[in-house]
């Protein structure tokens, strides 16, 4: 615990004080720690303390959210007091309703954690990073930077809400990350990728660092010889791992109620509705033993879950928190998240992924007369309000009569999120995940994106005239 | 003496036993924000925060160490975290052989910049009418308005303050209300997100109904958009919409991205490497950009520093540590927030208006892509180790200077140095104030368009 129950049972009494039907507080104390390793020696070493309350109001389907760095009683009595008077300029401070009583609510995570990460020697850190620069220069020798880090986080996290509801959390997350340059032929290309879990760094110890390595150089290195690609309407499949990032662009925001209560998705007023092909079912899913997006319980203390989004094509539920419950009337799906108590949580997607199918790889391919064939996928974005999604194909080849040829770069892929899902035709048994990072309105959070690969009947490849 | 003062005290007498040196970085922030939805009030937060950053320099190595906790006892912890972290690169650097020293800035007089933080005394209810009129106020404007999803007013005040061992300490504080206005609109098919955003350093110079009416406006006038055919067009790079063409070019003029072998500008110092009609510098003092600042995250004086000039490379931008190391002179270009490590940005990236109307720069081909949205900003689209861009974007198409219609879901797409080479025209009015750069519209002479 951060705080004793105590301060926590005033605090929110003073939250309600005002008149507020609801009130949760959710206090952090986290540490960070951020090794680097450049120009083939260790470049920077950075720990953080992150340290701090947000208290959160609602009054019917308005939000009030303070925050403050000071978890005294006082601080928080203060700050909660702050928040149920923030509308009012001259509140009554008439105690008309209190918090029920605080009960602790334990359980056991299934996430296993070892080492700290301020337990662990630092040399055995940059060892691993140390490494990766070694096999990325012997891979090539036209590799002229290599690029490492190593972010850890482990963050302590208490919630406490007005309803009765008091639990603690620890949550671990170490992520590897490494971009290589590449200069061949006078023609420079740069790679990079990334590897995450919910789970502590002694991982890397077992985990294939010359893969990550050697993949990324391979691709810059490949990227040196590679056209431009084309540009048009083209069928393309999509690989499996990162490529799920087209589902958690194209749709997975439009299936959040942070857009969704306010219609600005449209996947509004779907559900139950056909709106993919049969081969076609997602779900995020919380609740996968140390994968990055995972969690116990989510940022608003309720337990996390495995949510079905589309079965077989139709719409089955929405990525919903408490205010989206509130808002929709959909029941809670474990969602509310966000980066840090400086934000107040939001409905957002934990593994997200497409479901395993039954068609094969190879018969993709076979399918195509000319398309692309997206190996690899960079970043992208959307506007959930339009579901107009973009995404950046790093690694991509030509397919032309049902064979991949040669490689490609600088493809982007855009297009309107519900017209991509009802063009998948195809869906693959070979599911794997990745891990990314995402942004929006509770902050960047850790989540994983996946799927098995698919053909996509037609996509907009922006390539160059 | 303040209590940050006497904790920093502290901390220079145990670095002094330690044969360190030290810098702090502390940042207080207080913001408002307020979100309205259908005229209610839907989101009210109020955030305090503050953040210490140490980074202790040993020799050739330095370390960092952050805390939100500025007691003095918090702060000696971090130092002590930050020294051990400087110990750990230290002694890789020893067998490697490359220590060389890390200068810390000498106190300094900076010019007071006063007028970045007015106090003004504006109620909760004026602020609140504000925001609320920014939202409420799309709806009369157009039928077409469904909602506004994403509509924000916010009030954020800033206090930076940087002390270190050889006596440096100095602050400064800046206010300002910002926020935007996103309204979605449809018509029969077709459906537009779009809209207007704000900045002002004084109450009454946000003019809600005005904003909502630029952003309804930009929204509106979107809607029907169409592909246009796959090929080669002369592109107006909208002023409003020249942050990520600035933003793409920005790293590369980081002597620490030339040290570490990232800039593609490396070794083009005193050569042509844009159009002639380019004038680029940062200026950190031209209040009509929103990072205006009198000394940077070293507490070293900002400069305004030319970076091209007549289509020239004049200069890179440093902090203390790769002015040394790169032997170029100091901008005062250091950046980091207290949990960051020491790196360099540019303040605001300015460009020189030039001579043209825009509308002669839409008359100047035959037909010309108005390039008004980029419509995923940088998030994806462009890749810095070699300057390729492909960006989605929305516009307008023209064909002998008249407006043919919206255009959209298409894909700009290019390389950076050769767009800042096929500047054909460069206009002659600045981008509205208040965003963190400064630049006019410009025409490029062909970039590839993906389309239909």
């Amino acid at each position: 615990m951060i705080v004793a129950t105590s301060i926590l049972q005033k605090a929110l009494d003073a939250a309600l004080s005002t008149g507020a039907d609801f009130a949760d507080v959710f206090l952090e104390d986290t540490y960070s720690s951020q090794l680097g390793f450049l120009q083939q020696k260790a470049d920077t070493a950075v720990v953080g303390q992150l340290y701090g309350a947000g208290i959160r109001l609602f009054f019917g389907h308005e939000i009030i959210y303070v925050t403050t760095n000071d978890l005294t009683e006082t601080g928080l009595v203060k700050a909660a007091l702050k928040a149920a008077q923030s509308r009012l300029q001259s509140a009554t401070l008439t105690a008309n309703q209190t918090a029920a009583p605080l009960k602790l609510n334990p359980f056991d995570s299934i996430h296993k954690y070892g080492q700290r990460p301020w337990e662990m020697q630092r040399e055995r850190k940059l060892n691993w990073l140390r490494s990766v620069d070694e096999i990325a220069r012997t891979r090539n020798s036209n590799v002229t930077q290599v690029d490492a880090a190593l972010n850890e986080k482990f963050q302590r996290v208490q919630i406490a809400n007005s309803k009765g509801l008091l639990t603690y959390d620890e949550r671990a997350y170490t992520r590897l990350r490494v971009e290589t340059f590449v200069e061949q032929n006078g023609v420079k290309e740069s790679s990079h990728d990334l590897d995450g879990q919910l789970g502590t760094s002694e991982i890397y110890d077992s985990m294939n660092l010359r893969q990550l390595a050697e993949s990324c150089v391979d691709r810059a290195t490949l990227l040196t010889t590679a056209k431009y690609a084309p540009a048009g309407e083209m069928p393309v499949v999509i690989d499996n791992s990162f490529g799920g990032v087209i589902f958690h662009e194209a749709c997975g925001h439009g299936l959040e109620t942070t857009s969704v209560a306010k219609g600005a998705s449209v996947f509004c007023g779907k559900l139950g509705q056909k709106i993919a092909n049969d081969c076609v079912t997602a779900i995020d899913d919380g609740t996968i033993a140390n994968s990055w997006g995972s969690l116990s319980i989510d940022d608003e203390g309720l337990p996390t879950q495995r949510t079905v989004l589309i079965e077989k094509g139709v719409l089955k539920s929405y990525i919903v928190d408490e205010m989206g419950s509130r808002q929709t009337g959909y029941a809670k799906t474990g969602s509310g998240r966000r980066q840090s108590y400086r934000f107040a949580p939001a409905s957002r997607m934990r593994n997200t992924f497409i479901g395993a199918g039954s068609d094969s790889f190879e018969s993709m391919i076979r399918d195509v007369d000319y398309g692309l064939f997206a190996k690899k996928m960079g970043g992208g974005s959307v506007s959930p309000g339009t579901g107009d999604y973009n995404f950046q194909v790093q690694e991509g080849y030509i397919i032309r009569k049902g064979r991949i040829e040669e490689a490609v770069k600088g493809a982007a892929l855009i297009g309107r999120g519900i017209d991509t899902l009802g063009k998948i035709t195809k869906v693959s048994s070979d599911l794997k995940l990745a891990t990314g990072m995402c942004g929006s309105v509770s902050g960047s959070i850790p989540t994983t994106v996946g799927q098995p690969q698919i053909l996509v009947s037609s996509i907009m490849v922006g390539g160059r005239a | 003496m303040d209590q940050i003062k006497i904790g920093f005290a502290n901390i220079c007498q145990e670095a002094q036993k330690d044969a360190a040196q030290v810098e702090l970085l502390l940042s207080k922030s207080e913001s408002l924000n307020l979100k309205y939805s259908k005229s209610k009030l839907e989101k009210f937060e109020s955030t305090d925060s503050q953040a210490a950053g140490l980074r202790v320099i040993l020799s050739g190595s330095q370390g960092y160490a952050s805390t939100e906790n500025t007691s003095p006892e918090a702060l000696l912890r971090s130092y002590k975290e930050a020294l051990s972290n400087a110990q750990t690169l230290l002694s890789g650097m020893v067998l490697s052989g490359k220590s060389t020293s890390i200068p810390l800035a000498q106190p300094a007089t900076v010019t007071p910049m006063e007028d970045l933080c007015i106090d003004e005394d504006i109620s909760i209810e004026k602020k609140m009418a504000c925001a609320q009129t920014l939202e409420s106020a799309c709806y009369g404007l157009d039928s077409r308005i469904q909602s506004v999803p994403y509509p924000n007013w916010s009030e954020n005040t800033q206090e930076i303050r940087v002390l270190n061992s050889n006596g440096l300490d100095q602050k400064f504080k800046r206010k300002f209300y910002s926020g935007y206005c996103y309204p979605l609109a449809k018509e029969g098919e077709s459906s537009k997100m779009d809209g207007e955003t704000f900045f002002a350093r004084e109450f009454s110079q946000i003019d809600p109904q005005a904003i909502a009416a630029e952003g309804v406006r930009r929204c509106t006038e979107r809607l029907g958009a169409r592909k246009i055919p796959t090929g080669r067009y002369a592109v107006v790079i909208d002023r409003q919409q020249m942050d990520s063409i600035l933003a793409m070019i920005s790293s590369y003029f980081s002597a620490k991205s030339l040290f570490d072998g990232k800039s593609l500008l490396a070794g083009l110092q005193g050569q042509k490497i844009a159009s002639p009609l380019l004038q680029l510098c940062d200026d950190p003092f031209d209040r009509r950009g929103s990072n205006v600042r009198p000394f940077d995250a070293e507490g070293v004086p900002t400069q305004k520093t030319v970076l091209i000039e007549n289509g020239v490379l004049k200069n890179f931008l440093t902090n203390l540590e790769y002015a040394d190391k790169m032997q170029l002179p100091v901008t005062g270009n250091a950046s980091r927030s207290p949990a960051s490590a020491l790196d360099i940005s540019a303040t605001t990236l300015s460009v020189r208006p030039g001579q043209s109307a825009l509308s002669e720069m839409l008359a100047s081909h035959e037909e010309v892509f108005h390039l008004t949205n980029f419509a995923a900003g940088l998030h994806s689209g462009f890749k810095s180790a070699t300057g390729d861009f492909s960006m989605p974007s929305e516009g307008f198409l023209y064909k002998n200077g008249k407006r043919v219609g919206p255009v959209d879901q298409i894909v700009v797409a290019g390389n950076v140095l050769e767009l800042l080479q096929d500047i054909e025209m460069v206009g002659n009015e600045l981008n509205k104030p208040g965003q963190s750069f400064l630049a006019p519209d410009i025409l490029i002479r062909s970039l590839s368009i993906a389309g239909s």
